[in-house]
C-alpha cells in the first residue's frame, strides 16, 4: 500500500488544526479551571474521616485529575460535523471515488485533527500542574511526577495506544453517523457515556466495591483511565504489561469493527443527484 | 390599550408562534428526537450515578450526605436544561448566525432581536435532563425527610432564578461573540462548569472560589442558600434566613445585566456579509 496519499492528508489536517490557536488556548483555560474545581472537591472528599482506606491516595487521586483534564480532549464524544455535512450534502463521493481505502483516509483526518491540540493541551497542564503550581508552593494542588523513569516511558506507550483507539472509535462514530444519516442521536447517547467510562469525570480506581478494577475491562479505559494508573501508580509494575495488552485487545477489536462498519455503510451507501 | 401594552402581547403571540413551529418541525423526525431525549435521560442518568458512587466512597461532603447533594444536583440540572432549551439561538449565535451572515436576516426585520434569538429553536431533547434532574431532585427531598409544600415552593423558586441565571450565562456567551466572532469553549467554564460546582455544597470550595460563585456569577445563590432553608441548616425566621430565601433573584438580576451587555456588544456588530 502507497502510504502517501495518507501522511499527505495528514498532514494537511494537521496544519489546518493548528491554526485554531485562540480556540486551543481558551481550549486549555478552560481544562485548567475545571482541573482547579475538581482538585478542590477531591481535598474536601478527602479531608473527611474516613472508615474505608480509599485505594488511592490525595496526591494520586489530585494528579488523575490533571491527566483528566490534559487528555480529555482525545475523547470521542460527537461525529465530525465535516463527515455529517459530507453525508447531507453528498459531497462523500469525493471519498468513495478516489482510488484510495476510505477508512485510513478517515483514521488520518480524525488522529491529524485531534493529535495537535491535544499534545499542546497536554504540555501545558503539565507545565503548569507538574512545574508551576509546585514551584509556587502550592504543591498540594499539583501534579506528582511517577515514581521512576521507566514508568514514565511505559505511561507514553500507554498513552499513544490511548490515542490511537480513540481514533479507531472516532472513525466507528463517524461512520454509524453516517449510517443513520444524521450524528444528532449517536452525539446524545455518547457523551456522558464516553467520559464516564473513559474516567475523565470520576476516577475509575475510586469506583465502588469490584468495580474499581473491572472497568479497567472496557475499551474506553483504554482513553484516559489505563495511562493515569500508569502514571500515577495506582497500578503495581507487575500490573502493567497485561493493562497494555489490554489496551491492545481494544484497538485490534475497534479498528476491524470500524473497517466492518465502514465497508457494511459504504456498500449500501446510496448517492443521489449528478 | 396602549401601544406599549399592545407591543408587549404582541411579542408574546409572536413568540408563541415560534414555539409551536419549532415544536411541530422537530416532530418531523420521531425517531432521532426520541433517541435524542433518551440518551438525554440515559446520559445524566450516568452523570448522576458518577456523583452517587463518590458517595459510596467518601459517604459525605463536609457533612452534606447523599441525599442533600441531590437536592443540589437536582436543582442546578433542572435550571440549566430549561435555559439549554430556549436559549439555543445565543448559544450559537457565534458558530452559525454570525459566522454565516445569517444574523443580518435578523436584523432587517421589524422586531426585536432577542425576541427572534429566543424564538430561534426550542430544544425539546433537554427534556430529558430536565426530567433527570427533577427526578434526583425529589429523590433527594424524599430520601431527607424533607419533602414539604414549602420546600418545594423554594425549589421552584430556585429553578426559576437558576433559569434566569443559566440564560443570561449564555446571552453573555452570544455577547463575546460579537467580538471573537467564532464560539470559544471558554464560555463552557460558565455554563456546564456552572451546573458541575452548582451540585457542591460552597462551603467545600476556598475563598476565592466561593467569592467567584457568590457575587461574580451566584451560582450559590440559586442552589447552595436555599438548599441551607430547605434542609433545615439555617432557619427561616433567623435574620439570614431572608436572604438565603431570595437570593435565587440574583439569577434575575444576572440575567438583565446580561441583555445589556447584549445591547451594548450588538451595536458593535458590522455585518461582513454582501
Amino acid at each position: 500500500m502507497n502510504i502517501l496519499p495518507y501522511t499527505a492528508a495528514f498532514r494537511a489536517w494537521f496544519h489546518t488544526a493548528m491554526q485554531y490557536r485562540v480556540a486551543t488556548l481558551t481550549s486549555f483555560i478552560a481544562r485548567l479551571w475545571f482541573g482547579l474545581v475538581y482538585v478542590e472537591i477531591f481535598h474536601a472528599l478527602y479531608s473527611n474521616n474516613l472508615i474505608h482506606q480509599p485505594p488511592i491516595g490525595i496526591s494520586q487521586a489530585v494528579t488523575y485529575v490533571w491527566l483528566q483534564q490534559a487528555l480529555i480532549r482525545l475523547q470521542p464524544v460527537s461525529c465530525d460535523p465535516e463527515v455529517a455535512n459530507s453525508i447531507r450534502t453528498g459531497t462523500i463521493v469525493y471519498d468513495r471515488v478516489r482510488p484510495i481505502d476510505t477508512y485510513t483516509l478517515w483514521y488520518a483526518r480524525s488522529l491529524a485533527k485531534n493529535l495537535g491540540p491535544v499534545l499542546i493541551i497536554f504540555s501545558l497542564i503539565v507545565l503548569f500542574a507538574g512545574l508551576i503550581l509546585p514551584a509556587a508552593g502550592l504543591g498540594l494542588w499539583g501534579m506528582s511526577p511517577p515514581e521512576s523513569l521507566s514508568r514514565y516511558m511505559l505511561f507514553i506507550i500507554s498513552a499513544i495506544l490511548g490515542i490511537l483507539t480513540a481514533t479507531a472509535l472516532a472513525v466507528l462514530m463517524d461512520t454509524l453517523g453516517a449510517a443513520l444519516l444524521s450524528p444528532a442521536g449517536i452525539n446524545a447517547m455518547a457523551f456522558t457515556l464516553v467520559i464516564f467510562l473513559s474516567g475523565s469525570y470520576i476516577p475509575l480506581p475510586l469506583l465502588p466495591g469490584i468495580w474499581s478494577t473491572l472497568s479497567v475491562l472496557q475499551p474506553l479505559a483504554s482513553l484516559i483511565d489505563i495511562p493515569s494508573r500508569i502514571f500515577t501508580s495506582s497500578a503495581t509494575t507487575s500490573a502493567i504489561p497485561y493493562l497494555i495488552a489490554v489496551q491492545v485487545f481494544w484497538l485490534f477489536v475497534t479498528v476491524v469493527l470500524g473497517r466492518w462498519a465502514m465497508d457494511r455503510t459504504m456498500t449500501r451507501l446510496q448517492i443521489q443527484g449528478g | 390599550m396602549d401601544r406599549a401594552t399592545g407591543g408587549i402581547l404582541d411579542g408574546i403571540r409572536l413568540y408563541l408562534r415560534y414555539v409551536s413551529t419549532s415544536v411541530s418541525a422537530q416532530r418531523q423526525y420521531k425517531t432521532s428526537f426520541l433517541l435524542q431525549t433518551v440518551g438525554n435521560f440515559a446520559g445524566t442518568i450516568m452523570d448522576f450515578a458518577g456523583t452517587w458512587a463518590l458517595f459510596a466512597r467518601f459517604e459525605h461532603f463536609d457533612g452534606w450526605g447523599l441525599a442533600e447533594v441531590a437536592i443540589l444536583y437536582g436543582l442546578v440540572n433542572a435550571a440549566f436544561a430549561s435555559a439549554q432549551s430556549v436559549s439555543y439561538g445565543f448559544a450559537t449565535l457565534g458558530s452559525e448566525l454570525l459566522v454565516t451572515g445569517q444574523f443580518d436576516r435578523l436584523l432587517v426585520r421589524p422586531r426585536s432581536v432577542i425576541l427572534q434569538l429566543f424564538g430561534q429553536e426550542i430544544r425539546l431533547k433537554q427534556i430529558g435532563r430536565l426530567c433527570q434532574g427533577l427526578v434526583v431532585l425529589f429523590g433527594g427531598l424524599i430520601a431527607g425527610g424533607y419533602l414539604s409544600g414549602a420546600t418545594v415552593l423554594i425549589c421552584l423558586w430556585c429553578i426559576v432564578g437558576g433559569t434566569m441565571l443559566f440564560i443570561g450565562l449564555f446571552v453573555l456567551q452570544a455577547t463575546l461573540s460579537f467580538w471573537t466572532v467564532h464560539s470559544l469553549e471558554i464560555m463552557n467554564v460558565f455554563t456546564h462548569g456552572g451546573a458541575a460546582i452548582g451540585q457542591y455544597p460552597l462551603s467545600i470550595f476556598s475563598d476565592w472560589l466561593k467569592w467567584f460563585i457568590t457575587y461574580l456569577i451566584p451560582f450559590a445563590a440559586i442552589t447552595y442558600f436555599p438548599a441551607l432553608i430547605i434542609t433545615g441548616r439555617a432557619s427561616v425566621s433567623s435574620p439570614e434566613g431572608l436572604v438565603y430565601v431570595s437570593a435565587p433573584a440574583a439569577g434575575l438580576v444576572f440575567f438583565l445585566l446580561a441583555l445589556v451587555m447584549f445591547k451594548i456588544g450588538m451595536r458593535r456588530y458590522t455585518s461582513a456579509g454582501g
